[in-house]
This record gives C-alpha cells, structure tokens and sequence, in this order.
C-alpha cells in the first residue's frame, strides 16, 4: 500500500474461533490431529459427502497434511504484507459494454435437469 | 516421421516431404497402436484433427500459412476445447463438453495447430502422478511400471512416446516440469500472467499457469509464441508486447552468470541426479558461463505454503461443481443438500477431496491468520528471496526433482511424501517466475531434469540458455521407445 | 419503561450499468430466464471475471457525493457458501478494502429538524440470481440473468432511533443515487433493496442490545412498518422478561410481524480471502478529481440554493429537491413562468396528487413543465380564476395544448372588465333584497362570510369567470354602500 492511501475501515472477518490455552503455548505448531468431527464440519462447509467408513482414514490425512504446513509457525513474519498475487500489478478494467448474446440453448444443453429455460434443483426452501 | 520436432515438420510441410494429413494420420495410428501401454490420452479426436489437416494442407498449397500450419499437437485435458469433451480427468466432468475454446486454443488454432486430443492428468491437476485420473493412471514410457510425474503426465508421456511432437500443458506447482523431468522431454512454464488462464478449468488461480511441453527448447519456443499474449478476458493476463521467444535461441552465453542454490542440493536429492546436474553445470561453463553459489533460505517453507495457498483457491475455484449446471450430479438427490453432497462426494476422487477440506480449514474462522494469511506472507519472504538472487545472478539452475520416475503406487496413499516430489519446483510458481525444465542424462535408465529459472518475463532468455545446451549435448533427443 | 430503538441499514442499489459485474452480458430487467447468464455468469468451468469500469465510475461518484473516504486501492474477496443461485459457490465483493470507506450524510425528518448518519462504508459485489418456486415437479426453476449484476451495498452505522429516521435516510441514499444517476433506485424491480439491523435498549443505556437483522425489504412503507413491527416485537418480549436472539427475520406484510428466517448457512463460516482471478483496483487521483468535476448538483446543495434564489421554505425546498425529476420540473416551470410560489404551489400540490392518483412518476406526467408554466402565467396575470384554472389543468392531463390554446377553446377567459362585474353585481342586488337586508341588519364580523352567498350567485352566473378579486372589491363597495 503506497502512503497517500487511506485507510479503510470494513466489517470485520468471521470472529476468531477460541484458540485453547494448550494450543496457544505451542508456538511452533497449531495444528492438532483433526478429529472426526473437525472433518465432518470442513466436509459439510464444503458440501462433500464423506462415508463413515472412511472418516478416519482422512481425519489421519489431513491430519498429516496439517503437521506439514505446521512448518508455517515456526516463521516470523511481522510485518510482512501478505502476497495474494505473485506480480504486484493493477487491475485493468473493462468498458462497459455488452458483449454476450443468447446462449442458453447450448448451457441448458449440458444442464442435468433443466425445464422451460431453467436450471431445476431440488425444492429450495427459505 | 513421429520422431521429428516441430522445427522439422514445419520444415517438411513447407518443403511438401509430407502433408499434414499424412502426419496426423500417422500419429494417429500410433496413438491408436500404442497409447493402451501408457494411456496418455483420454480422448482422441480424430475426425477434428484430419479436418484441421486437411484445411491446414489446402493452406499450406496456397502459401499463406501461419507459423504451425499443420503441426498436431495434443492439448491436456484441463484446457476447454469447444465441443470435445473437457474432463480434467474427473469423474466429476466426465460428459463435459464445453461450448468454447480456451484462449490457447483459439491461438494455436489460428497458428494453425492441428488438435490431436486431450491427455490425461491428475485428476484437476492435483497430483505429481498422474495416477488420480478417473481414466487410470498414466505410464512413463520410459519405464511402464514407472509414473510419469504429474499432473500434466499424458501430456509428457504423449511427447515421450512419440505420439505428439508438442503438447499443452499447466503447471501449479512443477506440473509442466516435473513431469517434463521424469520423461526426458522440455516443458517451460512461463511467467504468471504471460498465458491467458481463460477457458483453462483453475485449479489454483494465483499459480496456474499454462505452457508447452515438447522435445526441444526451440520447439517450446514456436508453441509458446503462439500461446502467449495479452487476452482482456484474464484479468491477471500481463499487457506486454507479443514476443518471437524463437529469435534470441543462438546468443552465445558467454559471461552468463548461473546461480546454483545450495539448498536444492542437499538432504533428499539423489546422488545419481546431483551428479547429472553438477555434469550439466559443467558443460554451461563450457558455454562461456560462470556459476555462483547462491541462497534461497525460505525454499524448505515452499511446499508448507503451497498447500496452504493452493487448496485454499482450490476450495473456491471447486465450489461451482455442484450438480447444477453441468457436469456430474447424483441419482435421485433427496434434497438440495444431499445433492451437493452426494454430487460433489461422488463426483470427486480422493486427492480433490482432500485438498478442498484442507483449503476449507485454512480459510475457516480462526485458521485464517495462522494458515492462510501467515503463507501469503511467506510467499513474500519466497519472493524476496528470487529477487535478492536475481540482483547477483541472470538465471538459477538445479534439479528439477529429488528423485527420478518412482513405482506406479508407491506414492499414492501418502500424499505428504507425493508432496514432496515438487519441492525444487513449487517455489517458482509462488514467486510467479518462468521456469524449464530440460533432459540432461539420465539415472538407472530413467530421465533427470535440469531445472532453469529465470527473472520475470525472462522466458526467451531461458530458452535460449535451454537450446544452447541442446545445441551442444543430445540427452533431449535419448528416446523412450524404439524410433 | 421507557425503550429506544437503534438502527442500522445495509442498503443494496443496483448500478445502472450496461453490463454485469464480471462479464460481459446484459443487465436489462425482465428478459426470458437464463438468456442474459453467460459463461461467466453461470460459473462455467475455465471462465474468468474481468472488472467493469463503469461500476467503479459509480461507485466513485457516490463517495464523493457522501463525502466518504475513497478506497483509492479496494480489493475484491471470495464469500464462500452454498447456494443454487450462487453459481460459482462464493459471492465475489468487497470486505477489507472497500471502494467507499466512512463518510456521513444529512437527512431531514418531517418535524423539520435534520440529523447527520454515519456510513460505515459501501462496497461493490455481484448480486445472485432468483429461485423461483413454482412447482415443477416439486422442484425448484433458477434464473441466473441476475447473477453478476453489480451492486453497491451501503451500509450506515446504527444512527438512527425511529423507523421515521429509517426511511428519511433511505430516502436520501435514493434521492442520491437517482441524482448522480448511477441507480434508477426502483424498489418494485428490486433495484434498491434495503436490510435492516434494529435493537432496542432501555433509554440512556449505552450498551447496544441484541440485535436482528430485517431481509430484503422492498418499499419505502414496508421499511417503517417492518422496523416498527421488530421494534415491537423485540420490546414486548424483553418487557415479558425473555431475551433477544440474533438472528435473521423476515417482515411478513399480511400479518405485519416479523417472523424467524433459518439462515442461509447453519455453520455461517463464509472463508472470505481475495479473489485470486483479480487484481487489485487502483484509482488515482487524476481520476478522482475528474469525477468530481462530473458530479451534479446534489440535493443538499440544490435545497440550499432554492430556499436563497426561489425564496422556499425549508419545507417546500426539501420536497422539491428530494427527486432530481421534481427539482428540474419545477425549475422548468419556474423558468418560463418566473413565479415560484405559484409554481411551488402547483407542483406539490395539483401535479403531485395527479402523479399519486395515476401511480406515476413526474417523468411520466401527462401534463408538461412548460404546459404547466403556460397556465402560471395566466394564473399570475389575472386571465385565470383559480377555479378556472383547475379545469385548464384538466383539459391539459388530456392534451398536450398549451393553457392559451385551452382557454380559447373553452372561451375560459377570466371576467375581470369592472363595468360588466358591476353590473352583475347590480342584478345580484336587485334580485335579492332579504338577503341584502340580513346583511345590512348583521353584526359586522359576521358580513365577510355573508358575502359568500352572493359571490356564488354570481359566479355561477359568470360561469365562475369571474375575477374573484375584483369581485368581491365591487361587492363589498355596494353593499356597504348600501348601509
């Protein structure tokens, strides 16, 4: 952020999850063995469904996955800007313009089940 | 005529040694005789490619051809092909047929290109295997019970094997050079923004990048002139002038200063590859080079930070397969719900699976800061660690991998060791630099790759460094299979 | 015990642009379902957003015209969640680093007195597209033509105490928008939806209580009642010693209550990080200013300058100015009549119940500004009784005729030739003797008021041409002559 910038004021993130007492003295690692029920939270986040079979098996996983990313902690970062995109580059923006026409005949086409032009889904109830 | 580069079939195109429907009739034949052995290909599109030869011969008898006029290339099967099916390799998309060209497609296909088909790959580019695919993994024709790296392993296996001169391929982590390494061809990944990313399913928006894989540095250099450009429909394309990337192929490389990082030679690399490196080093110094030690201390954090930023993207990018508007969708959902869920649980393999519920805890509430946020900012510290090293040196050069072509199936129920096969590569696609991967001998009869990285939008320098080389050795053109 | 409501509002107005957020495809209202939704819109896979400038145009133009802080570098974010009219799987808007920061805005409450609300800030996303629930098959149709149409979602800290407050603020974010011409701010097509977060504290608590929030509230009626309804319903349960649960309610306008909405995501955990697809927006300042330069007069300003040039109320100047239609209406009037008073009074009065009656806007009226002016200035140069006018007024909601053109066609001339009055008034006199006799014999306050019997005899007789004003000089002249 260059120094004229002003600095904004926005809703803030999702407040943070209770970080335990134990979790919070290992500095060097965050990441416990994920439970069962962690994965069956992530999984509904994401709307996948996963066996009860195999729920231990990718508990153990991601459990693994985790540890390898713990090396993270162990960095001291202050102060550095986070990087979302590898070239510090601007946005260029389009011209208001329409440009697309009609194409609902050929994505309809690949619709699992779509009538009178639209997409149909199971009942959504508000 | 299927051991001939690109350099070569245009050559012969032009000289009338051979048409192009005769090229890709032989190639497809080939495909058709040999690919069960390596399954390097999901789709095959014959029809499409003898009608692009056949229009690209009538253009080539009328003298106004574009620079590949004819030349069969292969596209992976990420890269949307309008009205062929475009599967990623998932059960997920396996009847997706896209109503529209990727922008890549749209060049090559005006350069002329002739679409062969549309190879295999782990399953959404998640993998370093190309063992993921719903079609079945994908042999190293080098060694068939040997993977060939991944994820864009039938595109390398496909040039391995002589069934494509060139492919198309994409790399999110070492995708275009790992395999490349495994399978003795050239794979180049250019800077991030070079190659528009439109039509190209995304697997990791801010890492994706697309590039060739072919049998010589000047062959990747004819098919990423007509890959890369300005494209206004990817907001992080770069606007910057077209390039030749095959004019400065010849420059001598005399006092061209190497960087050679210590931490990409030490614990976990195989003896037998670090001696292929320090023998290429060697022969570059021959060229009129000069190597210089140099350090990139955050490169252990590369792999940490990857699989912290790329599930995250992956998580979103994966949202929109629901079962709605294309693709997969379950029998008879009992509601919305169960819908996405079943859709989505069925639709997609393992390893995708894993990867979205890692990127979901990332981004959740309270691992932000600590998962998320902390790898972006150690993606700065990765950065910054290129820059410094480009201060001193013009290009950096090690291993492409840690070990050479392993057994299909030892990897693939560890993803943390699969992980592990990217850790020289990763770290160029979070800094965004271009970077190549080229043959240079091989270890118990099975490919190494030397890894060239070089400074943002420094691909024709790369390629010219990797044709040099090629100039004055012949591993590149060591063949798999009987020619 | 005495309570005190607190509200906030997030407001959402949609842009007038010509095409979506992202893409490329038409925003036009009312076109058969799923033919404005392109690849981008419907999330097809490999498809890429590229940002519409004009949408930052307006967003611009409304910071500078709240006087809000510029978000000179705003960066666009992923809101994940599930949804069938959310194709991609996530929303892509703003979070962290808004295109409008804090700013502050008057509004003018019907008591006359003005209070300054705070805007937290305002940021640009895409809207989603519709469920619509009719049956087919028990299932559920979506349209996705609303998907990506551009929004800016404003949101006000929680200034305002009555659902009265509520609505003024509203109004002026409405009149706002329509004068800078970035929204047409019509609720009934949903160009302007609002939220609502309302909580009640005892009065002189500091602490805010719990609070709801009111979805998608469509008119201007509806926000008062619905805040009045949870306002009620939120003071009736803490009075009945319950407590308060933070949640989303929804305002029922048969029943007039406010009823519990199950939220959209039970785990609410939306994953918010940037959008890798797209860089961030820079403005610069030359940009800025030149938008400056661009922007209209806007309300305030334009109340100020008509209560000084046109001697208006504060009343009168707050309702004229609340529509920039009405306020360029009446200027066109005033332009050609040169008589604001009448002009105020015509507008707001004639004209608007004609409007309301008709269910109109005053773009749509039927009788034109300068029509309207036409009939001032008859009015102010005495041609047209007040009467006689209103029926011109009629005859001009027909026709486009000029009041002249009326007037000669109807003969609707004003009698204002003295000697012809007075003869009437002669006749009148003559005729009715007892009446002229109770007024002799009546107390003197009481005889303005008995003057009325014979102004409408003659009136009725004059076909109400005559001129009132002259007439009742005349009269009161001979009666009281006659004392």
């Amino acid at each position: 952020m260059t120094a004229h910038c002003v600095k904004l004021t926005g809703p803030a993130r999702s407040p943070p999850r209770a970080v335990s007492d134990s979790q919070r003295n290992r500095r060097n690692s965050i990441a416990m063995a994920v439970d069962t029920q962690t994965v069956e939270k992530l999984a509904e986040l994401a709307r996948i469904a996963i066996s009860k079979e195999t729920l231990e098996e990718v508990s153990d996983r991601l459990g693994e996955i985790l540890q390898l990313v713990d090396q993270l902690q162990a960095v001291n970062t202050d102060g550095i800007t986070p990087m979302a995109h590898p070239l510090d580059e601007e946005q260029t923006l389009r011209t208001d313009a329409v440009t697309e026409s009609d194409r609902r005949k050929d994505f309809l086409a690949l619709a699992p089940q779509a009538e009178e032009g639209l997409y149909l889904v199971p009942k959504v109830i508000e | 005529m299927h051991q001939l580069t690109i350099a070569e079939i245009i050559l012969g195109l032009r000289r009338k040694a051979f048409s192009s429907t005769e090229l890709t009739r032989h190639l497809l034949d080939r495909i058709q005789q040999l690919d069960s052995g390596f399954n390097s290909f999901i789709t095959v599109t014959e029809e499409l490619a003898l009608a692009q030869a056949k229009a690209a011969d009538q253009r080539l008898a009328s003298g106004e051809a574009p620079a590949l006029c004819g030349v069969p290339i292969a596209h992976k099967d990420i890269i949307c092909t309008s009205g062929v099916r475009t599967s990623c390799a998932s059960k997920m998309l396996d009847n997706f047929v896209p109503p529209y060209n990727a922008t890549i497609v749209e060049n090559l296909n005006a350069a002329g290109a002739v679409t062969l088909g549309k190879t295999n790959m782990d399953e959404f580019a998640m993998g370093s295997s190309s063992e993921s695919s719903y079609y079945g993994p994908v042999k190293n024709p080098w060694n068939t019970s040997c993977v060939p790296g991944g994820s864009s392993g039938g595109s390398a296996a496909a040039v391995a094997a002589l069934l494509a001169p060139a492919s198309t391929a994409t790399d999110t982590g070492g995708s275009i050079r790992q395999p490349a390494a495994l399978t003795n061809t050239t794979g180049l990944k250019p800077t991030y923004g070079r190659v528009s990313r439109w039509g190209i399913v995304a697997y990791a928006s801010s890492l994706d990048q697309a590039g060739p894989i072919a049998r010589t540095a000047e062959d990747a250099a004819y098919l990423l002139s007509a890959m890369a450009g300005y494209d206004p429909k990817d907001a992080t394309s770069l606007n910057r002038p077209q390039t030749d990337f095959g004019k400065g192929l010849n420059k001598a490389l005399t006092g061209l200063k190497i960087g050679i990082p210590t931490e990409y030679f030490g614990e976990g690399l195989n003896p037998g590859i670090a001696d292929r490196i320090q023998e290429a080093l060697r022969e570059y110094e021959q060229l009129g080079a000069q190597l210089q030690d140099i350090s990139l201390p955050h490169s252990k954090l590369a792999i940490p930070a990857y699989y912290v930023i790329a599930p995250a993207e992956a998580s979103a990018n994966l949202s929109r397969f629901d079962g709605i508007r294309y693709g997969y969708r379950c029998q008879a959902p009992e509601d919305l719900r169960d819908l996405y869920r079943r859709s989505r649980g069925e639709g997609f393999g393992e390893e995708v699976q894993r990867r979205i519920l890692v990127g979901t805890y990332a981004l959740s509430a309270g691992y932000y800061d600590a998962y998320y946020n902390k790898a972006q900012q150690v993606r700065r510290l990765i950065k910054q660690d290129f820059a410094s090293a480009f201060e001193q040196v013009d290009v950096i050069m090690g291993p492409t991998t840690p070990s050479p072509a392993f057994k299909l199936g030892t990897k693939s129920a560890d993803p943390v060791a699969m992980y592990l096969e990217d850790i020289y590569t990763i770290a160029t696609n979070l800094a965004g630099l271009p970077g190549m991967s080229i043959p240079c001998g091989l270890v118990d009869n099975l490919p190494v790759g030397l890894q060239i990285t070089g400074n943002y939008l420094d691909e024709a320098r790369i390629l010219n460094i990797a044709h040099r080389y090629q100039q004055v050795t012949n591993w590149h053109t060591a063949s798999a299979v009987a020619v | 015990m005495e309570w005190e409501v607190v509200i906030g509002l997030e407001v959402h107005v949609q842009l007038s642009t010509k095409s979506k957020l992202f893409s490329g495809a038409s925003t036009r209202f009312g076109a058969e379902p799923n033919t404005q939704a392109c690849a981008v819109d419907l999330a097809m896979p490999g498809t890429l957003p590229v940002p519409n400038e004009e949408a930052f145009r307006c967003a611009v133009l409304f910071a500078l015209a709240m006087n809000a802080h510029i978000g000179k570098r705003s960066v666009f974010e992923r809101k994940n969640y599930f949804y069938p009219d959310l194709p991609k799987g996530y929303q892509t808007t703003q979070l962290d680093q808004p295109i409008v920061g804090a700013g502050e805005v008057e509004i003018y409450l019907a008591d006359g007195s003005n209070k300054t609300v705070r805007l937290h800030h305002a940021h640009l996303e895409e809207d989603a597209g519709k469920s619509l629930h009719e049956d087919f098959h028990g299932m559920s149709g979506i349209d996705l033509n609303r998907a990506g149409t551009p929004l800016l979602e404003i949101v006000s800290e929680p200034d305002m105490r009555s659902a009265a407050e509520a609505v003024a603020f509203l109004k002026k974010i409405h009149s706002i928008v329509t004068y800078l011409d970035i929204s047409d701010g019509d609720m009934s097509q949903g160009s302007m939806r609002c939220d609502a977060n309302v909580s009640v504290r005892p009065k002189g608590e500091a602490k805010l209580g719990t609070r709801t929030e009111l979805k998608n509230i469509n008119s201007f009626r509806f926000v008062e009642r619905a805040i009045k309804a949870e306002a009620g319903r939120q003071i009736d349960a803490l009075e009945d010693g319950g407590n308060i649960v933070q949640e989303t309610r929804l305002y029922d306008v048969d029943k007039d209550e406010t009823r519990s909405l199950r939220s959209k995501e039970a785990a609410n955990d939306y994953r918010y990080f940037p959008c890798p697809d797209l860089l961030p927006v820079v403005l610069s300042n030359d940009y800025i200013e030149q938008l400056r330069h661009q922007l209209p007069e806007l309300p305030d300003a334009k109340t100020a300058r008509f209560r000084s040039e046109y001697s208006l109320s504060a009343y009168d100047a707050n309702l004229l100015t609340q529509e920039r239609a009405t306020a360029d209406y009446f200027e066109t009037v005033c332009r050609v009549c040169n008589a604001p008073k009448l002009a105020v009074n015509w507008v707001t009065g004639e004209i608007s119940a004609l409007l309301k009656r008709r269910e109109i806007t005053i773009s749509q009226s039927p009788v034109s500004p300068e029509q309207l002016a036409s009939l001032i200035v008859r009015i102010k140069d005495n041609t047209l009784s007040s009467k006689i006018a209103k029926r011109v007024f009629d005859a001009m909601t027909k026709s486009a005729d000029m009041a002249d053109d009326i007037i000669q066609k109807h003969g609707y001339i004003q009698l204002s030739d003295s000697r012809v009055i007075e003869k009437m008034v002669d006749e009148v006199i003559a005729t009715n003797s007892s009446q002229v006799e109770n007024y002799r014999k009546a107390d003197e306050a009481k005889r303005p008021r008995m003057m009325g019997y014979f102004v409408g005899r003659i009136m009725k007789a004059s076909s109400g041409q005559a001129n009132p004003k002259l007439l009742n000089k005349i009269l009161k002249e001979k009666l009281d002559a006659l004392l």
